[in-house]
């Protein structure tokens, strides 16, 4: 049992790791990655509802019937969505401004459908709640870094976190003044994506 | 058949459900929300006008307000609004009695630019170099000599929306600055001449009298039973131009801005235009306007006169 729940959350984060290498939910990556911060915001926003609709469609699989599971998982899915934004917006403002629009977008990142299809919908709770942590884990995990490296090579400071913190000049004040400025836009996503694609499967492989 | 009826019943239950839910939550959080966004708008408000101990007062919901301090009327804040590269970029500025820039504020909750580029629009770095502007310096360094901006690198068309939207709401709403008066009027009808024709203007007689190129300007003053009249007359050779009229309210003393007042200077402008000397004469008039425009044309034969007598000298 214990060794069933590592397993999942295991397994979660690497071996269905929903980007790299299931390759879903990959539009808000190459959107959301222009930056370190931008891409924590936007990871954990989306762990937080990978796990909580897991647990939901998880309880509620023996009733939804087979052939209407995806109408209902996304109505689910965008009620609950739309439940958080609205909360944000009312009880926590700044932290609701800062993630702006990708609150709204983790309704369409594939990944939950997918999880809730691929996984949630055949296992009990406990085991999908793993599933759920794991998969967020390792989205947030690969949007960091993405954004890391678009943002350092792209702009030439890290973790800038506008309003509050200027990010730090890693690789000097000259190259902030002309970086990559490719890597911030669609075709960087694309490449950075690739990369780190060919890289992880290449590591997982031996 | 019971399974289809059991499929439809589970759909609609997850449906009602989600929706009862929803408009639960909404309702909860919707009075909250909309508080919340009038103290940010009210801090976007002071942040544009700095000066604590004035109060506004809300002329177009959500895109005017006039800004008084003790009721006296010091200047006004206006949101304009232009499409940027992904959606729509809507400035807060305040501006002060003579029409400069104070600060401007682009909320970021409302921006929906590229992140990292088009969004540093909304940069204290971006919005400072608006500080103490007037409309003609609003523009990118870019597009005109006299522009005072510098675009973000790779963000031009973010950049030049945030411009022009400021501009133009400049140019708009400075007619309701409270020191905007017929001085102000002549000057920019003067300052709109020289720019159209490219060359500069000549003062001939202080603040009565101007040449640009061909064209002779004067200013003259008909006083009406209610009103002040101001013309700008431009002659060229033997024929008018144009005219430009400044309907003066004086005990205002500001431009009267009623629609009959409005319709009336279009009126008497239109019949104007372009009209030759030696035609002035044969101009009719419907009974309403005969008065004033009689007075208009008197004046302007009188200018006509002196015109060419200031020619041949």
């Amino acid at each position: 049992m214990e060794r069933e729940i590592k397993r999942t959350l295991i397994d979660g984060i690497i071996k269905n790791n929903l980007i790299l290498v299931l390759a879903i939910g990959l539009c808000p990556t190459l959107a959301v990655t222009t930056s370190a911060y931008n891409g924590l915001g936007m990871g954990l926003a989306a762990t937080f509802v990978f796990i909580l609709s897991n647990l939901i469609i998880s309880s509620l699989r023996k009733i939804i019937p087979g052939n209407l599971r995806i109408p209902i998982f996304i109505i689910i899915i965008a009620s609950f969505v739309t439940m958080i934004d609205y909360a944000l917006k009312a009880y926590l403002p700044p932290l609701s401004t800062q993630l702006g629009v990708f609150v709204p977008l983790i309704v369409v990142n594939c990944g939950i459908l997918g999880r809730a299809e691929g996984f949630a919908y055949k296992n009990p709770v406990h085991l999908s709640f793993m599933d759920g942590l794991g998969a967020g884990i390792g989205f947030t995990l690969v949007l960091f870094i993405m954004g890391t490296i678009r943002e350092i090579l792209g702009q030439g400071i890290w973790l800038n976190i506008p309003g509050i913190f200027p990010g730090i000049k890693v690789l000097g004040s000259s190259f902030a003044e002309s970086s990559i400025i490719l890597l911030i836009l669609p075709p960087g996503g694309f490449l950075t994506i690739a990369l780190l694609m060919g890289l992880f499967n290449y590591w997982r492989k031996k | 058949m019971s399974q289809k009826i059991r499929e439809v019943s589970v759909l609609f239950l997850v449906g009602i459900t989600s929706a009862l839910l929803l408009s639960f939550v909404y309702k909860q959080t919707a009075p909250v929300i909309s508080k919340y966004k009038e103290e940010a708008l009210k801090k976007s408000l002071s942040e544009v006008f700095i000066d604590s101990s004035v109060r506004f007062e809300e002329i177009k919901p959500d895109s005017l307000w006039k800004v008084f301090k003790e009721e006296k009327y010091v200047g006004l804040i206006f949101r304009s609004e232009k499409k940027g590269y992904s959606g729509k970029i809507s400035p807060i500025v305040g501006v002060d009695s003579t029409g400069k820039i104070i600060r401007v504020k682009i909320p970021k909750e409302d921006l929906s630019e590229t992140p990292g580029l088009g969004m540093k629009i909304a940069e204290v770095v971006f919005l400072d170099q608006f500080k103490n502007l007037i409309a003609d310096e609003v523009f990118l360094k870019k597009d005109k000599k006299e522009g005072e901006i510098d675009a973000i690198t790779s963000a031009t068309i973010s950049s030049r929306a945030a411009t022009d939207a400021i501009r133009e709401g400049l140019n708009k709403y400075k007619k309701l600055l409270p020191r905007y008066a017929f001085k102000d009027f002549v000057k920019t009808s003067l300052e709109n001449l020289a720019q159209s024709s490219d060359s500069a203007l000549e003062e001939i007689t202080p603040d009565k009298l101007w040449k640009n190129l061909n064209t002779y300007i004067s200013l003259s003053k008909i006083e009406d039973s209610s009103f002040v009249f101001h013309i700008l007359t431009q002659i060229e050779n033997k024929r008018i131009n144009k005219i430009t009229i400044f309907i003066e309210n004086p005990e205002t003393e500001k431009e009267e801005t009623s629609k009959e007042s409005k319709a009336l200077k279009q009126a008497l402008e239109k019949r104007f235009e372009k009209v030759l000397m030696k035609n002035i004469h044969k101009l009719k008039f419907t009974s309403e306007i005969e008065g004033i425009a009689e007075k208009i044309r008197k004046e302007i034969r009188t200018t006509y006169v002196k015109h060419i007598e200031w020619r041949e000298k």
